[in-house]
């Protein structure tokens, strides 16, 4: 089952940083369509965090469209018809880290590679920026 | 709440059923053995009948071997003390000094219901003890009693009424000690103080005067002592009184003695010098007393006084848990 | 969060001897299934407040209504509505744990036996020892199971963990959510240390020399606030909000209360700011007031009790994180 962390220095509140961790795990493929989430008590007894807290959270999933409840049986996370396969998605991670090693032998630092990766990025996607809400 | 109740004091409880044993065993062979005494010597012959021969000789004698042992148990008139310094000192001053009011309080039972409960509880218990080591005492000192009869002081404080009476008020006192005052030691401390100050006072001044005594006028004794017989009366004030009806002042009867005896050693009783020159002077003897059939009236008045007052100390105690707050 | 308040003061103030106010002009109310966390320094008010609210103590001026009804604690019912685990969380002395269950048992109508038999056994903690020869942190493990088994619908708990090392702290207050989760129960808990509560509370009280300070939801107080940062200013007069400035030779760090969304001007970085640094930015505020609401006015009407929290928009404060 998917385990939650808190970091406790972000600043973030606690409920986005719940959200946002299922939003990254579907969108790094941690997470699946269907699968179940821990129950709010697990939850908060895991995290000792307020049940409140948790409860705002995963109605903030459900209202982002992340996850959805089932009548007495908890809460399952919804993925996108768009999301990538957990196949394709390392498939293209290896020839990413296979293309960063090429760049690092040609000398560039950490930064120009993620000023590069940034400025390809405008350059393709400007127009749709349909999943960065 | 009764089982909190019982949990809270078990352990009070035991210790003075074992402190009752501990009393009772010894008290119980010594006291087989003297009513034994009593009827084989025949002493109880000369109650029955004080007209019999050599009666004066042989109650004299049993006295002198038990009275003293017998008087002893005037320290029982302290033995209430320790029902408020042991139990009700610390029925409230451990609840505060520990913190546990605050439990107690916030539990789904009121103040009222919870300190009611606590103190009939206890306060019963306390009273069935009292009974019990009344019961013991008046049963050891039965046959001195039916010589000297109850109103002398020793007798009257195991009586029943007035040591349950008492004990009562000594809870109170340490009850409303351990609210007022919200440490154990203190409270023990304040207890035993209060304690004394108004149990002396009652044993001493007011007791005498809890009823109007009577006046008896009697002439002097010219001729010799007519024997022994039961005196059950409490003489609270005696002297010497004349045709006028003057009591006549510790001055006064100085001065007559000192008149009579000269410089030597002043004697008393029946036929002796003194007797005659009341006689001749037309004084008579007077005595303020208590017939021993008083006994039972003044038992419940002075147990009225005392159970009045634990009413209003347990009454103050329970005001202040009422409006307790931090 | 059902909208409904579980504790409402007005004007609540109590004063010991003849001068000494420990708590005044408090207002306050504490919505209904929340998690309360009532801060402050030691001496700020913080049991004093909380024994007010459960009638430990009776208030000098103002009043104390408990789920829509005067307090009334002279009642069995009205006792039976609140737990209380009380500083040093006190347990009879020479009583087993046995014991303080079977004293919880008969002095509790309610009283969930078998549930805090269960609960003490999950944490290991054996019924036949003496309450008094646990470990602190097994006595306040005690104290709550027997607060809970009463099943109130209102928990208070005064400075439950300040006595508990970091482990202990964790066990109890892990006890203490797992019970919210499973029952509709509010609770109000103090601690004069911000980050023991900032995970488990949703609400905050903020005292101050008897004061309330500072009260709101605490997602909605933390997307209320930001730090602005920028090139120094030292006529902060028109700074909308500004609750404290620090200023350096060349640059200023000002912390604004300010509406969710609200723009920055451009010469400004606007960073989000944590609980404890908001707490103690007012408690170093030298008015004795509490501070209103920064002068934009929000596009909500703030609800009555509420005025010091801004009602926020998740999404609003999700995009500007």
């Amino acid at each position: 089952m998917f385990a939650f962390r808190l970091d406790s220095r972000s600043g973030v509140p606690t409920y986005l940083q719940l959200v946002e961790q299922v939003r990254r795990g579907l969108l790094l493929g941690y997470l699946v369509d269907g699968e179940q989430l821990p129950t709010v008590r697990e939850v908060a007894a895991a995290l000792v965090v307020n049940p409140n807290t948790v409860a705002k959270a995963y109605r903030e999933m459900e209202r982002a469209g992340l996850a959805a409840p089932r009548a007495g049986q908890g809460t399952f996370v919804i993925g996108r018809a768009d999301q990538v396969p957990h196949a394709v998605h390392l498939k293209l991670a290896a020839q990413l880290r296979a293309w960063v090693r090429a760049a690092q032998a040609a000398g560039l630092a950490p930064e120009q590679v993620r000023a590069l990766v940034t400025t390809v990025l405008d350059d393709g996607q400007a127009p749709t920026r349909a999943d960065a809400a | 709440m009764l089982w909190v109740t019982w949990r809270q004091h078990r352990a009070e409880l035991l210790a003075c059923v074992l402190l009752l044993a501990c009393v009772a065993v010894p008290l119980l062979i010594t006291g087989t053995a003297m009513h034994a005494e009593y009827t084989a010597d025949g002493v109880a012959a000369c109650v029955a009948n004080p007209a019999g021969t050599g009666c004066g000789q042989l109650v004299t004698q049993f006295l002198d071997r038990h009275s003293e042992w017998g008087n002893r148990f005037i320290w029982v008139a302290l033995l209430p003390a320790l029902a408020g310094v042991f139990v009700g000192a610390p029925l409230l001053a451990r609840e505060f000094e520990q913190g546990t009011w605050r439990l107690a309080f916030t539990q789904s039972v009121t103040r009222t219901r919870w300190l009611v409960t606590r103190l009939i509880a206890v306060g019963a218990g306390l009273a069935a003890l009292a009974l019990a080591c009344s019961a013991l005492f008046t049963w050891w000192r039965a046959p001195l009693d039916a010589i000297d009869g109850r109103m002398r002081t020793t007798a009257f404080v195991i009586a029943a009424p007035s040591l349950v009476a008492v004990t009562l008020f000594a809870f109170a006192v340490g009850v409303l000690g351990g609210a007022l005052l919200r440490r154990t030691i203190a409270a023990m401390g304040a207890t035993l103080a209060v304690y004394l100050a108004v149990r002396l006072p009652m044993e001493e001044a007011v007791r005498p005067y809890l009823l109007t005594p009577l006046v008896r006028i009697t002439d002097p004794g010219v001729t010799a002592d007519p024997g022994w017989r039961p005196e059950h009366d409490w003489v609270v004030a005696d002297g010497w009184i004349d045709a006028t009806g003057h009591r006549l002042s510790d001055r006064e009867e100085t001065a007559i003695v000192r008149e009579v005896y000269g410089g030597h050693e002043a004697v008393y009783g029946a036929g002796t010098p003194i007797e005659r020159y009341l006689a001749d002077h037309g004084l008579r003897h007077y005595a303020e007393y208590h017939p021993g059939s008083s006994f039972l009236t003044m038992q419940l008045v002075e147990s009225a006084v005392f159970l009045g007052l634990a009413a209003a100390l347990l009454a103050a105690a329970l005001w202040i848990v009422r409006r307790r707050t931090a | 969060m059902t909208g409904t308040s579980a504790l409402r003061f007005s004007g609540l103030g109590k004063r010991y001897g003849r001068r000494t106010w420990a708590l005044r002009d408090c207002s306050l109310d504490l919505p209904q299934g929340n998690v309360i966390g009532l801060v402050g320094a030691n001496g700020a008010g913080k049991t004093t407040l909380l024994q007010l609210a459960i009638g430990l103590l009776k208030p000098t001026e103002g009043t104390v209504s408990m789920f829509g009804r005067p307090l009334r604690m002279d009642s069995p019912a009205g006792l039976a509505e609140v737990g209380f685990v009380a500083q040093d969380h006190p347990l009879y002395r020479g009583f087993s744990v046995a014991d303080m269950l079977r004293y919880g048992n008969s002095m509790n109508p309610r009283f969930d036996r078998p549930g805090a038999e269960r609960r003490l056994r999950e944490l290991g903690i054996p019924t036949e020892h003496r309450a008094d020869r646990l470990s602190g942190g097994q006595q306040a493990q005690v104290a709550l199971t027997l607060a809970l088994a009463k099943q109130p619908r209102l928990l208070v708990l005064d400075e439950p963990v300040a006595s508990l090392d970091p482990l202990a702290r964790r066990e109890f207050m892990k006890t203490l959510v797992e019970a919210v989760a499973e029952a509709d129960l509010t609770v109000l808990l103090s601690s004069h240390v911000v980050t023991e509560l900032e995970r488990v509370c949703d609400h905050v009280v903020l005292l101050h020399q008897g004061r309330v300070r500072l009260t709101g939801d605490i997602d909605d107080l933390i997307a209320g606030h930001r730090m602005l940062t920028g090139p120094r200013t030292d006529d902060t007069a028109g700074v909308a909000g500004l609750i404290a400035a620090t200023h350096g030779t060349r640059h200023s760090h000002l912390l604004v209360r300010q509406p969710v969304g609200m723009p920055a001007h451009p010469r400004w970085e606007a960073n989000p700011v944590g609980l404890e640094d908001l707490v103690l930015a007012y408690l170093a505020r030298p008015d004795t007031e509490p501070p209103q609401a920064a002068s934009p006015p929000p596009p909500e009407p703030a609800g009555p009790g509420r005025r010091l929290s801004i009602v926020t928009d998740p999404s609003a404060a999700e995009r500007q994180a």
